[in-house]
């Protein structure tokens, strides 16, 4: 160090400087520059963004060409997580609705409500929608010690996974853009009413729907007890299994089948169809699955024949395949959400690919021979 | 009503906050990285910060929150636990360099947290964000915090400059004068992990790290004065933070990649420009970079080409999916609307129904009942005990709205209680038919109301149906 000090050649460095400075300057305002473009003009539509896609299109569904529709975390990410970048505090500045489930899934979204500073979409003022109020929550823990995993305080805050939740979720957001914009509230209401019998129509089908009721139908598969009911009770001498449509249908052999689910995300869609959902991969919610427990899971699978993994495309997926390799069963990974993979744009789609997919998973694994 | 509108958030109040804290943390990291430099112990700041970030870690395992106090605290004591073993570890015969302790404690302490955090939720997440900080994030009451912090240490680091300078540059020297060099390493240490556990929590340890080094390097680069560097790393500091969280923004990256990032394309254009500007020959400096320039490319051809290959060979493509997220406790919130769906057990439902004696008050639930299942159970139930009363609340269901399949289980009951076969089908026949044989029901209801007799013998009272067939749908 010392001797560089002395060093004449060292002494030379003022011009160049002032040059850099020049071109350091001329690159701030070119940015600047650009910062100031790209802030968009505001749309006459309503703007209403969701935590994630699936939100997104059901919202669409109901609000129609009145709204504008976004989402923060994308199909094929994880909802628990959003990494934070600034374009969204910026959407959500200007957010006329903002569309959440409500329950701890999204813990990012206060503080990208706050770091908006848009007032109106604070938890509790008009332009928050709570997509889960109204629902039969399931797995509400008893203790809330974080030893036994990422455990959600209020229930299991996977609800759309239920296509009955997904007309609540519905339901919510049309009473919410009804808060947002009194004057189009007929034609929330109208699309929500649509998008409820587009659900029961797809779910059991028309005849069914004539004959009980989608009231009583709804009940039933909340209560996970559709198709027993159906099964035991009788139509003018026929088992009204029979009369089943729609999904329910298409996944009637899925009922009672035997399943390991990667994390505890699909508990509303294996209750809906009938599923048995025997373990999960992770030992415990949201910790990843550690030798011991892979173990502990591959001897239970082949204990208990369990034949299909079913796993969100966000998962390690390499460990999922090893543990079916080992115990010849069959991974299923699939887009947890609408647009989690190409083709799948609305819930219908996202909750076909669902039932396709596992029911091509068993036939593979010759469960309904 | 289009509170987005009014509340428009402008790209200034967005990076503000982040762009103070980060001449915050430029105005204390030049300074103590140009001790580190002159210590050559750059990486003291990488193996602090990460002991900082075990200690947080292990405080979360233990249920403390990321972002409190308690997890400061946590932090800290990790920190001077760490300080002490570096102050302790500057010997004079260094037969080891200070710098591989330093590394070692580094690696240790990065095991040790994948160790502990592979216990914890969302534990790979957690890492990332340690790694990369959320300095987009940070709070109003943070940067004051940080501010307060960083002032009274840097006004100690004033007090003390000399003292602090001669055990960095010329430890043996104030040896011999009678400093206490390993007390005075420790406080050196001490007060820098101080800063560190500061830093890290918002901006995490890249950030922080280059906060430190790259200013530092600059002004080391340009001049031999003390002072001067420090204006040189200030001035640098402030513009290229600046200039991250711009390209942050206007290319919608992450915030504290984006300004690391920056450091380090700004570093490399320095670099370049001393190199030109030094070198007895302009014209062969220039002719070098070029030829660098030129590799550059080539090198970016020749991965894209290997990418083609990669995908054009079936088999060598396969990817991977990861991303799951830190999941701090905390924001609890009162669970209401859950409650309003009462826990509807159906078959229950359907037992309760069936214990009941009261015929007024099964009558008073019929009236209430909102569902068509709870209407066909009562009724059936009425019709158990009074098969008269129960007829006429089965014509009711029967000509009610409900779905066709209630409507026709009570079609099906009162066919027992007349004892004839009412062959309908509701849900095929024309309307004609139906209302027809719903007029003979009414008949037939009619006339057993009106004939005077024991409600409980006559007519014979049904067989309890097996339960199978005349258990309804409950509501």
């Amino acid at each position: 160090m010392k001797t560089r000090m002395n060093d004449p050649k060292i002494q030379r460095d003022t011009k160049p400087n002032t040059r850099l400075t020049a071109l350091w300057s001329a690159a701030c305002v070119l940015a600047i520059g650009a910062m100031a473009w790209s802030t968009p003009a505001s749309a006459r539509k309503l703007y209403v963004i969701s935590s994630n896609p699936t939100y997104s299109s059901i919202a669409k569904r109901v609000g129609g060409n009145l709204i504008r529709v976004t989402y923060i975390t994308k199909g094929d990410q994880d909802p628990h997580f959003v990494r934070p970048k600034p374009s969204f505090a910026v959407q959500l500045s200007k957010a006329d609705a903002f569309v959440v489930t409500g329950l701890d899934l999204e813990l990012w979204a206060p503080r990208l409500t706050d770091k908006s500073m848009n007032r109106s979409i604070r938890q509790g003022q008009n332009g928050y929608i709570a997509v889960y109020s109204g629902m039969k929550l399931m797995e509400i823990p008893t203790s809330r010690s974080r030893a036994s995993g990422g455990v959600h305080m209020f229930g299991n805050p996977h609800v759309y996974t239920g296509p009955m939740n997904a007309k609540i979720i519905a339901k919510n957001i049309a009473i919410g853009l009804c808060k947002v914009s009194p004057a189009n509230c007929a034609a929330f209401k109208k699309g929500y009413r649509r998008f409820k019998y587009q659900i029961n129509r797809r779910m059991f089908g028309k005849k069914l729907i004539k004959l009980l009721g989608a009231g009583t139908l709804t009940r039933l598969t909340v209560a996970g007890k559709l198709i027993p009911f159906l099964q035991k009770r009788k139509y003018r001498g026929k088992p009204m299994v029979d009369m089943l449509g729609g999904w329910a249908k298409k996944a009637l052999p899925l009922w009672g089948q035997k399943l390991v689910t990667y994390h505890k995300n699909w508990i509303y869609f294996t209750k809906t169809f009938g599923l048995n959902v025997i373990q999960e991969v992770e030992p415990k919610p949201a910790i990843p699955p550690s030798p011991q427990s892979i173990r502990r899971l591959i001897n239970t699978m082949s204990r208990q024949k369990i034949k299909v993994i079913l796993a969100a495309n966000f998962y390690d997926e390499s460990k999922v395949r090893k543990v079916c390799k080992r115990v010849g069963a069959q991974s299923v990974i699939v887009a947890f959400s609408v647009h989690g993979k190409r083709g799948i744009n609305s819930y219908f789609q996202l909750t076909n690919h669902w039932i396709s997919n596992l029911l091509a998973a068993y036939r593979r694994a010759g469960a309904f021979k | 009503m289009m509170g987005g509108l009014f509340a428009d958030i402008s790209p200034w109040r967005l990076m503000a906050l982040p762009f103070i804290e980060c001449l915050v943390l430029v105005g204390i990291h030049s300074y103590l990285g140009l001790h580190v430099i002159r210590r050559q112990v750059i990486f003291v700041d990488l193996s602090l910060a990460q002991i900082a970030a075990l200690g947080t870690t292990i405080g979360f395992l233990l249920g403390i929150h990321p972002h409190g106090m308690g997890a400061f605290l946590f932090s800290l004591s990790f920190t001077f636990l760490g300080a002490a073993v570096f102050a302790i570890t500057r010997t004079r015969k260094a037969r080891v360099p200070q710098e591989a302790i330093i590394g070692l404690v580094y690696a240790m302490a990065a095991a040790l947290m994948i160790l502990v955090i592979d216990r914890a939720p969302h534990g790979a997440e957690h890492i990332k964000e340690v790694l990369t900080g959320s300095i987009l994030w940070v709070k109003g009451s943070e940067v004051l915090s940080a501010t307060v912090a960083y002032a009274i240490i840097g006004v100690f680091h004033f007090v003390f400059r000399k003292r602090f300078m001669a055990i960095t540059d010329d430890p043996e020297g104030a040896r011999e004068q009678g400093v206490n060099v390993v007390l005075w390493d420790l406080i050196f240490y001490m007060t820098f992990g101080f800063v560190i556990t500061f830093s890290v929590n918002t901006a995490g340890v890249l950030l922080v790290f280059v906060f430190l080094v790259v200013p530092a390097v600059i002004g080391t680069a340009i001049t031999d004065n003390f002072k001067h560097q420090l204006l040189i790393g200030w001035a640098m500091g402030t513009v290229v933070s600046g200039l991250g969280l711009v390209a942050s923004y206007v290319l919608d990256l992450p915030a504290g990649p984006a300004v690391v990032s920056f450091y380090g394309l700004v570093l490399l254009l320095v670099a370049l420009t001393l190199y030109v500007v030094r070198s007895p020959s302009w014209l062969r400096a220039l002719g070098h970079v070029g030829m660098g320039c030129l590799v550059l490319v080539l090198l970016v051809g020749y991965f894209n080409v290997l990418r083609a290959l990669i995908n054009a060979v079936p088999g060598w493509k396969r990817g991977e999916h990861h991303a799951t997220q830190a999941h701090a406790p905390g924001h609890a919130r009162k669970r209401t609307a859950v409650g309003r769906l009462d826990d509807l057990d159906l078959e229950a439902k359907e037992k309760a129904v069936k214990k009941m004696k009261d015929l007024a008050q099964l009558k008073r639930f019929f009236a209430k009942a909102e569902t068509p299942g709870a209407k066909l159970n009562l009724a059936e139930r009425v019709a158990q005990i009074n098969s008269r009363e129960g007829a006429k609340l089965l014509v009711t269901v029967l000509v009610s709205e409900a779905p066709i399949f209630f409507r026709n289980t009570a079609l099906e009951r009162l066919a027992k209680i007349c004892r004839r076969p009412f062959a309908v089908d509701l849900m095929e026949d024309d309307e004609a038919k139906i209302s027809k044989v719903i007029t003979e029901v009414k008949g037939c209801v009619h006339t057993l109301v009106a004939r005077p007799a024991p409600a409980a013998a006559t007519p014979p009272r049904p067989k309890p149906v097996p339960a199978a067939a005349a258990s309804t749908p409950p509501g």
